[in-house]
């Protein structure tokens, strides 16, 4: 279905088509809470598709921030890249992608299955057959769907592919959130048990429609 | 003087009919021309086609403001007061669905074109006259799939049909509305090659393409349009079904398919038939203005030009409609330069209008169209919300 990510305050609108990415970008200049629509009608729940983008000064901006950020470093609960954190570990990402080995954090990737993950984004990465790409969102993206498509060289092409199946659209973004934002020790370690986030949502209310 | 009688020339005029006093008991005529419901049925008669146009689509007309009245209704409390969320979407959608393609399209060609176009330019009736009625009901056969997919469970995906909700995930009738669009299709083009064969081949003497009454060229633009982008539009739903019988990835990305495709080609034709529905109207406020204002239009060559202009121009801005769809920076200056070169084909037409009529004293009827007319190249001169401020 196509949907329009719209902001009427920003004359911001772009359609956001099944099977591609597109990113936009935009820049307000006055403090406030704006409307989010879907600009493109897409069936029953379309007039529900609604949100808020908040524009704040730069001290708001940091203290919402800091407010959100742990004092140990750990990303904010809450946010798609702690939720891709979690899904991280539930599907076993971590068996193959950790640094578990690694005593010497200059030398991260010397006994794993698979690349260390942290600092990926928007590395260069040297690909099987020559030729090398720029690690952004579609790359990391088409590596979780279709792993064999560009495989990093020097690694044997074992990853599983994760279809839609095994991993929704929102989930791939969690997950691209995650990897995007892991710097180096950011991993968590394999045998890491992890609480449940402060302030987690118990039922899967997000998204849903209001009734 | 035997000179003078030499010299005396015939002044009949050579396309007059003999003149006669005797009424020819042959003839048929509006006295004595059959009244029965068949005689109005196979009738080939322009002025009748035109008049049956005018009951049909002044009928689909007040089904499509029913169904605006229901949307208008619903809309009268916030959680929506008498319809579902998808009864509300079907409203809607029967509302644009019957609007365009029932009504606006054929309204002008089909009533006006046929009833005027003939006596305009001096023909006794269309080229084609039973072609003529072949449109007519071609357009009825048409518009029984329209109302049979709206009368059983309606349809939903609004009236631009867009996939992959038209091809994949909607549940309602969009085979029936589809082929009624494909059906309609024939119809209008079946109008708009007899409008431009009468145009070309029917104008009496001294009829020349100078001398045409605008509405005839406006007439004229609308044809060459309707004969030219509805197949586009013909190809594209047949596409849109082949996809969704039978699985054929063309517009689904879950098949391969591109959704923009479905956009380029949809717009390609409805682009156009923007103009289709809105250059006959102009043909007719040309005639009310200078009607009313008692004086010739000013510019006569300029705005018939313009006319023509805006049919070819307008075949190159469709992409206005996909701003959302982000094209790239050059396509989009692209797009906007062809844009600014339709409005100014308008605004040419617009121009000589208002000039016209604000010069003189126009009555009443007269003002009317002339609000009508300062309204729409206002409408153009709005700044364009989509474009970012790069």
């Amino acid at each position: 279905m196509i949907h329009d990510f719209g902001i009427p305050a920003f004359r911001n609108k772009f359609d956001v088509v099944p099977g591609r990415y597109i990113s936009t970008w935009y820049k307000p200049n006055k403090v406030g809470k704006y409307h989010i629509f879907c600009d493109q009608y897409c069936g029953q729940g379309h007039s529900q598709m609604v949100g808020s983008v908040y524009v704040m000064e730069q001290p708001d901006y940091d203290a919402w921030l800091d407010g959100l950020r742990k004092t140990d470093g750990r990303i904010g609960d809450g946010t798609p890249a702690a939720q891709g954190r979690q899904l991280f570990l539930k599907l076993q990402c971590i068996t193959c992608h950790n640094n578990v080995y690694d005593s010497d954090k200059s030398n991260a990737n010397s006994s794993n299955r698979a690349p260390n993950l942290e600092g990926l984004f928007m590395s260069k990465v040297p690909l099987t057959g020559g030729g090398t790409v720029v690690a952004d969102d579609n790359y990391i993206r088409e590596s979780i769907r279709d792993p064999m498509a560009k495989v990093h060289d020097g690694w044997k092409p074992i990853m599983p592919p994760y279809p839609q199946g095994k991993v929704s659209a929102e989930e791939l973004n969690m997950l691209v959130a995650y990897i995007k934002s892991l710097q180096p020790g950011d991993l968590p370690r394999r045998t890491d048990q992890f609480p449940a986030p402060v302030g987690a949502p118990t039922t899967p209310t997000e998204g849903g429609s209001n009734k | 003087m035997s000179a003078a009688a030499t010299l005396e020339l015939d002044y009949t005029p050579q396309c007059a009919p003999p003149v006669s006093n005797e009424p020819d008991p042959t003839a048929e005529n509006y006295l004595n021309h059959s009244y029965s419901w068949l005689s109005w049925l196979l009738t080939v008669d322009h002025k009748r086609i035109g008049i049956m146009y005018l009951v049909m689509v002044s009928i689909f007309f007040v089904f499509g403001g029913l169904a605006a009245g229901l949307v208008r209704l619903n809309l009268l409390t916030p959680t929506g007061a008498i319809l579902e969320l998808d009864q509300y979407n079907k409203a809607f959608t029967a509302h644009g669905t019957i609007m365009l393609f029932l009504f606006l399209i054929p309204v002008v060609p089909g009533v006006l074109g046929n009833f005027f176009v003939p006596i305009m330019i001096g023909a006794k009736d269309m080229a084609f006259p039973k072609l003529n009625l072949a449109s007519f009901y071609v357009y009825a056969f048409g518009a029984v799939f329209f109302v049979v997919a709206l009368i059983s469970g309606g349809l939903e995906t609004g009236w631009t049909f867009y996939p992959p909700y038209s091809s994949r995930y909607s549940h309602t009738n969009v085979l029936a509305a589809g082929l009624g669009v494909f059906i309609l299709g024939f119809s209008s083009i079946l109008t708009g090659l007899n409008i431009i064969a009468t145009v070309h081949k029917m104008r009496c003497p001294g009829m020349t393409w100078g001398r045409m009454p605008l509405f005839v060229w406006a007439m004229y633009a609308t044809s060459v349009i309707q004969v030219l982008a509805t197949p586009v539009l013909a190809i594209t739903v047949t596409m849109l079904a082949v996809e969704r019988i039978f699985g054929v990835g063309i517009f689904d990305p879950t098949l391969q398919g591109d959704p923009i495709l479905f956009q380029h080609m949809f717009w390609y034709y409805s682009h156009p038939a923007v103009y289709i529905m809105i250059l006959p109207g102009m043909g007719v406020i040309n005639e009310v203005i200078t009607c009313f204002s008692r004086k010739n239009i000013f510019g006569y060559a300029a705005v018939a030009w313009s006319t023509i202009g805006i049919a070819v121009v307008g075949y190159l801005v469709w992409g206005h409609h996909m701003f959302p769809q982000r094209p790239e920076l050059l396509p989009r200056h692209a797009v906007q330069h062809s844009h600014d070169a339709r409005r100014r084909a308008e605004r040419g037409e617009g121009l000589q209008l208002d000039g016209d009529a604000l010069r003189r004293h126009a009555d009443v009827p007269g003002a009317d169209a002339l609000r009508y007319r300062l309204h729409h190249p206002l409408h153009h001169r709005r700044p364009h919300r989509h474009l970012p401020s790069a």
